[in-house]
Formats: structure tokens, sequence, C-alpha cells
């Protein structure tokens, strides 16, 4: 969106003095959050669920549920881990209601058909990904996008996913068994 | 038991995202992934997942920041309202269901002299005979004035009740 449009949609928040609903969270402090955290909540969202469209709508749901949940957070870590735990929650809800098998759900090729100026080799390594990944459970894919993408401990992967600790090690290792060999077979497959 | 995690995990996991993945890294890290099956997991799907990252957040068409702002202020009003509308929604329901109880009350209260009223209506109807018939009817409602005039009220009620109700919603 343009610069335009936004200071017409700030100006009328800001002259409907009706429409201001108590967050415990101010307009500024969550811009900025917003401005940090949304992109790589989309690819997030966009990767789980494999469809853009769909990660579009999550996104703006899971910032709104947010807000509304009105918690406070301790670190910009906590805010960052409720917000994805949300995320996490709202796709699956979306994925039980598409009554889609998993399989199909990320086919990963409406993510890969964004126009994209990408060096060469890279789209190829990026299909190989998302073929790779639709072989995955919703849950496998989550925890490997969280680890490798976002960077996030073992700690707080089980805390957006809503698993111990403890059950999480065996289970990210089983996924990352799976796509390292899935990815592999994918790459001996493209040899001449 | 088959180990599901490794000491140097971390280590490899930061060289291939700091981009020393393989060349810039040390022998003996080479060395330890290549005999290492959970290190050369994480070193085959790290960087592909990142540069996966990379590509997707750049595509990524997100709504600006106040345009999500305002919108979650309109929704929230919104909510609000209709949180504070139930209770009124919720007590037009109840006042839907006693008119009804009470309806229902009435008839059962009157069936028998609307039966009565009933058979005589049928036995001037053949005559013809209005004042037969208009007496009669005169006579029952002045006999249940009280009980006509809770059922007129009844039939305005119920329906003005079942619109207050459902209508608004």
């Amino acid at each position: 969106m343009d610069r335009d449009t936004t200071f017409t949609v700030d100006s009328i928040a800001r002259t409907d003095g009706e429409a201001c609903a108590d967050f415990v969270i101010d307009e500024e402090t969550f811009r900025a959050f917003y401005e940090r955290t949304a992109r790589g909540l989309w690819a997030y969202l966009a990767r789980v669920t494999g469809d853009r469209q769909l990660a579009d709508d999550l996104l703006q749901e899971a910032y709104y549920r947010f807000l509304r949940a009105n918690a406070t957070h301790e670190t910009e870590t906590h805010r960052r881990n409720s917000l994805y735990r949300i995320a996490t929650n709202l796709a699956r809800d979306a994925r039980r209601k598409s009554n889609i098998r998993s399989g199909s759900f990320l086919a990963g090729d409406d993510i890969e058909s964004a126009p994209s100026a990408e060096p060469p080799g890279a789209a190829e390594r990026s299909a190989d990904l998302s073929s790779a990944m639709a072989h995955l459970q919703p849950r496998e894919r989550a925890m490997l996008w969280l680890a490798y993408a976002e960077g996030a401990s073992h700690r707080e992967i089980a805390a957006v996913l809503g698993l111990s600790p403890g059950s999480l090690k065996p289970m990210l290792y089983r996924a990352r068994r799976r796509l390292a060999a899935l990815l592999g077979g994918a790459r001996e497959s493209d040899k001449p | 038991m088959t180990p599901v995690e490794c000491e140097f995990e971390a280590e490899v996991l930061a060289a291939v995202l700091q981009g020393r993945w393989p060349e810039r890294t040390d022998h003996a890290l080479r060395a330890h992934v290549a005999g290492c099956a959970i290190c050369s997991d994480v070193a085959a799907i790290a960087g592909v997942i990142e540069q996966a990252r990379e590509e997707t957040s750049a595509r990524a068409a997100i709504p600006d920041s106040g345009r999500i702002w305002w919108m979650a202020q309109l929704r929230a009003r919104r909510e609000a309202i209709e949180a504070a509308n139930r209770p009124m929604t919720a007590a037009q329901v109840i006042a839907f269901a006693c008119a009804v109880g009470m309806l229902a009350t009435c008839f059962r209260a009157s069936s028998a002299w609307l039966s009565s009223a009933f058979g005589r209506v049928a036995s001037a109807v053949p005559s013809l005979d209005m004042g037969a018939w208009l007496a009669p009817a005169v006579s029952l409602l002045g006999e249940h004035a009280v009980l006509a005039l809770a059922m007129a009220v009844v039939l305005f009620l119920v329906p003005a009740a079942a619109y207050l109700a459902i209508g608004r919603d």
C-alpha cells in the first residue's frame, strides 16, 4: 500500500473518535512490531498453508487476535512467540475447515507461481523445497520453518506449537531427516 | 537409542546461515559433519530453508500497518457493540417466550367458553339472525373482558417481541 492511502486511512481513524478501541499496546508500538514481524509471519503462513490468499487472510486475523488478546509481554521474543502461536492455531483451524488432506494443502505451487527476480538455480531449489515440504505433515513444516527460517530455539518452537520441549527434539529430528532425504532425492532426480 | 541432537548442530547452523559453509569452515567441523547424520541433515536443509525464507518474504505483499491497526479498531468496536447488545437480545427472547406462554395459558383457560361460543355461533349462522349472534358475543366479551384484553395485548406483543428479538440479529 502506498503512503497516500496510508495517510487517508490514518486520517479516518483519527477523526473518528468512536473508532478507538482499548488495546494494551499503543498504535506506535504496534506498527513498529508489525513492521518487524509481518513479512516473516506471512512467509511462515504461506509455507505452512501453501496458499498465498489464505496467508493474506490469516495474517490480518492473527494480528487482530493478537491485539484483542490484550496480553502484556515481558520481551519482544514473548510477544513474537505469542503472535506466532496465534497464527499457528489459525492455520490449523483453516486446515481443519478446508477438509483437505495435508499433502494437497501445501502443494507449494501457489507460492512458486508469484513473480520474482531470483538468480539462476534459486527457483529450482525453492521449487525442490516446496515439493519436498508438501510431503511433510503441517506440524513438521511449521517446526522446520521456525527452527531454520526463524531461528527459534527448541523452547520457543515448543511454545508456539503447543508441544513439550522434551517431545519436540525427536519430532524435529524426524522431520529434518525426512526433509533432508526428500531434498536429496529431488537433487538426485535432477541429475542428468 | 538413536541420538536426536548433536553438540555441533548450532555451530553448523551458524556456519550455513552466515554463508561460511562449507568452504570457510574449519576442517574439523567439516569432518564431523561428514560423519554425523544430524549435522549433515542440518547442513543440507538449513541453507535451502533460509534462502526460501528470503525469497518468500521478499514476495510478501503485506498490508500497511496503519490499515491493520485501523481495521482492528473498527472490528473491536463493532464486536464491543454486539457484546453490549447481547443481554438486551436475551431479554427480548425471554419476553417473547413469556408472551407465548401467556397466550397458551389464556387459550387453555378459555377453551371451555370458546367452544361454547363457537357452538352458539354455529347455531346462529343458519338462521342468519344477527341479533341472536351479537347478543351472546357481547355477553361473552362482557363476562371475560379482562381475558379478552390480555389476549389482544399478547397478540400485539408477540409479533413486536419477535421482530425486536430476531429482526435486529
